[in-house]
């Protein structure tokens, strides 16, 4: 054996030298390749923790970039994260707030009542509007309040329950809130003055006129014996102006009661309401051969007593005007999306459509006292109530010669 | 029928001068003219009604004719006050009034009121209206005030 060792120990040597190089040379590649992955790991663990960084800047820009306020705050109501909007908005500083009890933006007269909302928030904690119902004021660092809206977030948290708070500063939005208010009581309150003013006015001119034409007839009836033809004929003019205000009057008192002494809505069988008004106009209709047709005209909601008026004085202005032919007038009801269309179509002597607006002005007629009477409040009241019930009021010519009046009704009937 | 007895008493609460001119004026055609006593606002009125200075030569009125729109106190408080007074509330009350208001007409017959008339435009309207009011409150209908007590007593 030892003559076999000694037999080759260069040969021996050589291949153990050639070995150990082989295995020094694959550990160095191991090594290599150990350190490879190092670097390659320790790149990777570097990019990712820049990669949360920038996540990190940017979730922090967003909590600072959001238009709201945002506080974070813990269960006891502690202020653990505000944003710079929180800063700007209050007047603190981040570090002012941090760790102090929200309390601190609450005012004064609302902190006793906080805790008993903070408790009941906490008890079922919930996406929600902070305050429903209630006007909520937030206090700056220099004691103002302002008007704010505060959304309530819980989040669950590894350091337990934290409540997100996204607080919006509305004292612009209250403002314009505000104005539009003061203009809509502002517009009511000049309405309800006008027509108060139109009826007391009405009502109060009645007296006097009364005895212009009383003491005018007096005076006529007295001295009849003494008053030459030129004497009686002024009193005739001075009694048929009276006469003609009291109209007027009466008709401006008519006007201003569809405001004030209109009906609340109640269903109202418009075949009815025709019924009614073909009763009403039974002899104008008879005297002037006018034939009115209407079927199966809708139930709706309405005011029977101004759905009356309305179709009244639609049809006896078609029969008034009537053209050479006897007054042929149909009334038809088209529902569509959300309402009623009515139309009162006539066969009379047609209107100048320049005449469009001017017609439905109170006052206003086209023609002379002589061709036809009347002091042109009809179709203003048509319009009037039309507008009470929320619809509109129009016309358009009825070929050949005609005129067909329209309006709408909301169907109310759906709500 | 009222021939032998005296005059019947009308009191007329009415503020407009011209009104009661023309009450007047329809009275002069009449063929019973009756006493006619004026005063021109509701408180004037109460104190007639209660023989108060400077009314306290004056008797309770057979008839009252009251109009609503008077100053001081309107014709509805004299109304409610002559109703709810035990020595008034038999004296008939007759509305003239120009208003032809629902509730003022409903409010006055809830008071009591014995009718209520609207002041006509026209004059002969007028008198035919006061003529009415005339020949059936002072002709033709028996008042309280005319009771005879004598009468009465006979078998």
């Amino acid at each position: 054996m030892s003559q076999k060792r000694s037999l080759r120990p260069l040969e021996e040597l050589e291949k153990e030298i050639e070995q150990r190089k082989k295995a020094e040379a694959e550990i160095r590649k191991l090594n290599e390749e150990l350190e490879r992955r190092v670097h390659e790991r320790t790149a990777e663990l570097e990019k990712q923790i820049v990669e949360r960084q920038k996540t990190e800047t940017q979730l922090r820009q967003v909590i600072e970039s959001v238009p709201n306020a945002i506080i974070m705050s813990d269960e006891n109501s502690h202020i653990t994260l505000v944003n710079s909007l929180v800063e700007q908005m209050f007047g603190y500083h981040r570090d002012e707030l941090i760790g102090q009890s929200v309390d601190i933006l609450v005012p004064n007269r609302f902190r006793a009542n906080h805790p008993q909302y903070q408790i009941s928030f906490l008890h079922a904690p919930q996406t929600r509007a902070m305050g429903a119902g209630r006007d909520l004021y937030a206090r700056t660092k220099s004691g103002n309040e302002i008007p704010v809206e505060i959304g309530l977030n819980p989040i669950q948290t590894s350091q337990g329950l934290q409540v997100l708070s996204a607080i919006v500063d509305i004292t612009e939005r209250k403002k314009i809130e505000e104005k539009l208010e003061a203009h809509a009581r502002e517009l009511a309150r000049s309405n309800e003055e006008l027509e108060q003013f139109a009826y007391v006015a009405s009502h109060d001119l009645r007296e006097p006129l009364r005895m212009i034409s009383s003491y005018v007839q007096l005076l006529e009836q007295r001295y009849h014996n003494q008053l030459d033809q030129d004497a009686k004929d002024f009193i005739q003019f001075a009694v048929d102006g009276a006469e003609r205000l009291q109209t007027l009057i009466n008709d401006l008192l008519s006007f201003s009661r569809v405001g004030t002494r209109g009906k609340p809505f109640h269903p109202t069988n418009v075949q009815h309401v025709l019924d009614q008004v073909c009763k009403h106009l039974k002899f104008v209709i008879d005297d002037n051969k006018a034939q009115i047709k209407y079927q199966n005209l809708p139930t709706i909601m309405a005011d029977e007593t101004q759905l009356i008026q309305v179709f009244q004085n639609l049809i006896s202005n078609a029969i008034k005007f009537q053209s050479s032919v006897s007054p042929k007038i149909q009334i038809d009801a088209q529902q569509q999306q959300g309402y009623w269309q009515f139309s009162v179509s006539d066969n009379g002597i047609g209107i100048d459509p320049n005449f469009s607006e001017r017609i439905f002005v109170i006052f206003q007629r086209l023609h002379t006292r002589e061709e036809y009477s009347g002091t042109g409040i009809g179709l203003a009241v048509c319009k009037k109530i039309v507008e009470r019930h929320g619809g509109r009021i129009w016309f358009e010519p009825s070929p050949p010669h005609g005129t067909r009046f329209l309006f709408t009704i909301p169907d109310r009937s759906v709500l | 029928m009222n021939a032998n007895t005296t005059a019947l008493q009308v009191l007329l609460v009415e503020d407009n001068p011209g009104d009661v001119r023309l009450f007047q004026e329809a009275l002069k055609d009449s063929t019973v003219t009756p006493h006619l006593d004026i005063v021109h606002n509701g408180e004037q009125a109460i104190q007639f009604l209660k023989q108060e200075t400077p009314f306290e030569n004056k008797t309770h009125p057979d008839l009252i004719i009251l109009d609503l729109n008077l100053p001081r106190k309107s014709g509805h408080e004299v109304l409610e006050h002559i109703k709810t007074h035990q020595h008034t509330l038999q004296i008939p009350v007759i509305i003239l009034t120009s208003s032809q208001a629902p509730e003022d007409i409903q409010k006055a017959y809830q008071n009591h009121a014995n009718s209520y008339m609207v002041k006509p435009s026209q004059l002969n309207d007028f008198f035919d209206l006061v003529n009415t009011l005339e020949q059936f409150w002072l002709n033709q209908v028996q008042l309280p005030t005319q009771i005879n007590p004598r009468k009465a007593d006979e078998p």
